[in-house]
């Protein structure tokens, strides 16, 4: 289907890229706390988001504990654009699906 | 993906995002005084000859890193006021200003003018910044609320 990404397919990854859209960079716990997924869960989303190069990660020592950062990428927010473009081009024909 | 599927994909993100408006940043008012007193300190330090000017900049670029540090650890998130979206205005219309600020700050010093005409510019440039920091984190968090893409 025109525009529709099978990567931002998945619920929890349009989600996660949905988010990142709005902040610079948001940590891996903020994420977690937001979608309410477990740290394996939300570590393998990121890594197919990362290896798509939508997601760039980046770790840092704060406080004495490694955190991880996930900002989304060029390719990353126009993918969104163009998956959110096609989603509501479908959407559009709600009414018509509906009669 | 039929029309529903598409609509409830998009209803998730709306939900995600008014999620992350719920309990995301919440700045409160010592955090929007900090950021104007830092560009304040900004603008006037260009009211002043070195050493002066140079003391007054490196605290207020301390001063930044020490607020960014501090909304990354307080709320898990750091967004940068030059975001696109429609913010950017608010942004744009502020470094206007504070730059009008800056060479308002130059002129009293190359004209030799008075430390309270230096203290007025500043002040201004203050109430510009806290102003545009507020209105900012409305714009940003209607953003949200109405979970644009």
């Amino acid at each position: 289907m025109d525009g529709i990404d099978m990567l931002l397919h998945a619920p929890a990854r349009l989600q996660i890229a949905a988010l990142l859209a709005k902040v610079t960079e948001m940590e891996f716990a903020k994420l977690r706390e937001l979608l309410k997924v477990s740290d394996s869960v939300l570590s393998k989303h990121l890594a197919a988001l990362s290896d798509a190069g939508y997601v760039a990660l980046r770790k840092a020592a704060e406080g004495g504990r490694q955190r991880t950062w996930a900002s989304l990428t060029r390719a990353g927010t126009r993918a969104l654009d163009r998956h959110v473009a096609a989603l509501r081009a479908i959407v559009a024909h709600l009414p018509a699906a509906a009669k | 993906m039929d029309p529903t599927e598409a609509q409830a994909a998009l209803d998730s993100m709306t939900a995600a995002q008014r999620e992350f408006a719920a309990s995301g940043p919440k700045y409160p008012l010592w955090r929007h005084v900090a950021f104007a007193a830092v560009m304040g300190a900004i603008v006037l330090s260009q009211g002043f000859g070195p050493p002066l000017q140079i003391l007054l900049f490196v605290f207020a670029m301390a001063a930044v890193a020490w607020i960014v540090a501090d909304d990354r650890r307080r709320y898990g998130v750091f967004v940068s006021g030059y975001r696109k979206g429609r913010t950017l205005g608010v942004t744009l219309v502020m470094v206007v200003l504070l730059l009008a600020a800056m060479g308002a700050e130059i002129h009293a010093r190359i004209n030799d003018l008075s430390l309270a005409v230096k203290l007025g510019i500043a002040g201004g440039a203050f109430v510009v910044a806290l102003a545009a920091s507020l209105l900012w984190t409305r714009i940003y968090d209607r953003e949200l609320q109405n979970g644009a893409a």
